[in-house]
């Protein structure tokens, strides 16, 4: 616990530092705020508002949710897909990693088309971006069992289930945990790209009207709550990684 | 220091199994190689036999064998005497990797060979928890493998080998990666889990001293390629035994001189 607590205070203490020079710069050259705001006035605005900020916030919050949750469902099921079967893996691997090299910001405009200016074309742009660390990490989980575990259970007379919920599954759960860590981090990106190009609601949308407004705190306030969500969604993973497979700290 | 047991003679039975010129080859054509020649082993019910050899001499493709995890080139196994494809549902096989799964506790790893057989998971576990204080286990059946030291992590593989009650047990350098120390205390203590328990076992090992003090019969592997036994030395002694015993004295002699002749 206390090293925690020292692994906290020094990064701690530079952010403070950065965040005092930031105001005194601000102050110093009388930067007017819609060009930049110092932190005490972003902080101000980002707890005046925090009636809108939020009614945003949970927009955003939703389609980074259920894009995960889609991109979880279908990342699972390639990933079994590919692990069961050689053919599988030769087909489906080469197009998944292919598919990482399609910009998202450029197929955005398409999903709008398609699904709408609503929460949908949100939902599957954050899907797109986090499906790949999630069905990645899950299937190099699935292959890694050490075949010396294998071969213990085919000599215990495991069935191909047995083998694959007592063995393959648990096993790669702290991969799959990697792969969902790094998906929370890059969730925010496709929602926020999806409002920025077209929505009615979320984060996202409240930059681009806050920004032709020149209501550049608001701007940043927003930045803040998205940051907030990141962290919050990343300790969350890590909280139900230590819940769901605490072996892993070894 | 010596105690003496009835112990059956080896000679009276005949062999649970056997093997009859059993061998492997890698590969096919051209490339193949021969891996094991052709053993004749035999091992009678409730025998311990030590198999010893130079490193790469094929033990480690025997035991695949008779686990049927490998498909012999030629050569048959026989099961008291009726010729099988392979041992596999009749042994529990051992390996030096404990190979303890890290997401659970001692006593559902301990269970792992009944419940994959399909018994009822709380009379596993009563079995399972009635032996955890002859393995030296008591109070640890909740703790999760990375909390225990080699030695105990060694003990529970061995209580989930022991538990799947085949009447042969195949051990593939089970101590080896212990320290010298916990290997001799792990030894004698194995044992008495042996002597309680009774079944054939196999013990594939390195370790001259680990051969002398626990086996029967010990057979010497030859080097590499096409490995076959060349020699079998019985050791007809009380145990436990003394190291510094005057016939074990002499047996080391000859059993070091074979393997040097390798």
């Amino acid at each position: 616990m206390k090293e925690k607590a020292t692994a906290l205070l020094w990064p701690g203490l530079l952010l403070a530092a950065l965040l005092a020079s930031w105001e005194a710069a601000v102050r110093i050259w009388s930067i007017p705020d819609y060009i930049l705001p110092g932190p005490g006035a972003i902080f101000q605005t980002a707890w005046t508002r925090s009636d809108l900020l939020l009614r945003h916030t949970g927009v955003t919050l939703a389609e980074v949710g259920l894009g995960i949750a889609l991109a979880f469902a279908v990342g699972t099921g390639l990933a079994v897909a590919m692990q069961s079967s050689r053919i599988m893996e030769r087909a489906l691997l080469p197009l998944v990693v292919a598919s990482q090299t399609i910009p998202v910001f450029a197929v955005a405009p398409l999903l709008i088309l398609w699904f709408g200016y609503g929460m949908g074309s949100k939902v599957v742009m954050t899907a797109i971006i986090v499906f790949f660390p999630i069905t990645v990490n899950l299937v190099r989980g699935l292959k890694s069992v050490d075949p010396d575990a294998l071969a213990l259970f085919t000599i215990l007379g495991a069935g191909p289930g047995q083998v694959f919920f007592k063995l393959r599954l648990p096993h790669s759960l702290p991969f799959l945990f990697t792969g969902l860590k790094i998906a929370v981090s890059v969730s925010l990106i496709g929602a926020v790209i999806g409002e920025w190009v077209g929505a009615k609601k979320g984060l996202g949308y409240l930059m681009v009207q806050a920004n032709a407004q020149l209501q550049v705190e608001l701007v940043f306030a927003a930045i803040f709550y998205l940051s907030v969500i990141g962290t919050g969604l990343y300790l969350l993973t890590a909280a139900l990684e230590r819940l769901l497979a605490p072996w892993r700290q070894d | 220091m010596e105690t003496t047991r009835d112990i059956p003679h080896p000679e009276a039975a005949s062999p649970l199994f056997r093997t009859e010129g059993l061998g492997l080859d890698f590969g096919q054509g051209e490339g193949a190689r021969q891996v094991l020649g052709k053993v004749d082993l035999q091992v009678r019910s409730g025998e311990l036999v030590a198999l010893i050899g130079p490193s790469g001499c094929g033990k480690t493709s025997l035991f695949n064998l008779l686990a049927g995890l490998l498909k012999p080139s030629f050569g048959r196994i026989l099961l008291k005497e009726r010729e099988v494809a392979h041992l596999r549902g009749h042994l529990s096989y051992m390996q030096q990797k404990d190979l303890l799964l890290p997401w659970r506790s001692v006593l559902d790893n301990a269970v792992l060979g009944l419940e994959l057989a399909g018994a009822p998971r709380k009379e596993a576990r009563a079995r399972a928890r009635a032996l955890l204080p002859v393995f030296g286990l008591e109070g640890f059946a909740g703790h999760r493998p990375n909390q225990l030291s080699g030695g105990m992590r060694q003990r529970v593989a061995l209580l989930r080998t022991i538990l799947c009650r085949k009447e042969i047990l195949l051990l593939d350098e089970p101590f080896g990666a212990l320290d010298a120390i916990t290997r001799r205390t792990i030894q004698a203590w194995f044992l008495k889990v042996w002597e309680r328990f009774r079944p054939a076992v196999v013990l594939v090992t390195h370790d001259v001293e680990e051969a002398l003090m626990l086996a029967d019969r010990i057979m010497v592997m030859s080097a590499p390629p096409s490995a076959v036994i060349k020699e079998t030395l019985g050791v007809d002694l009380a145990r436990p035994r003394r190291a510094a015993a005057p016939e074990l004295i002499r047996l080391r002699e000859g059993l070091l001189c074979s393997l040097e002749q390798n």
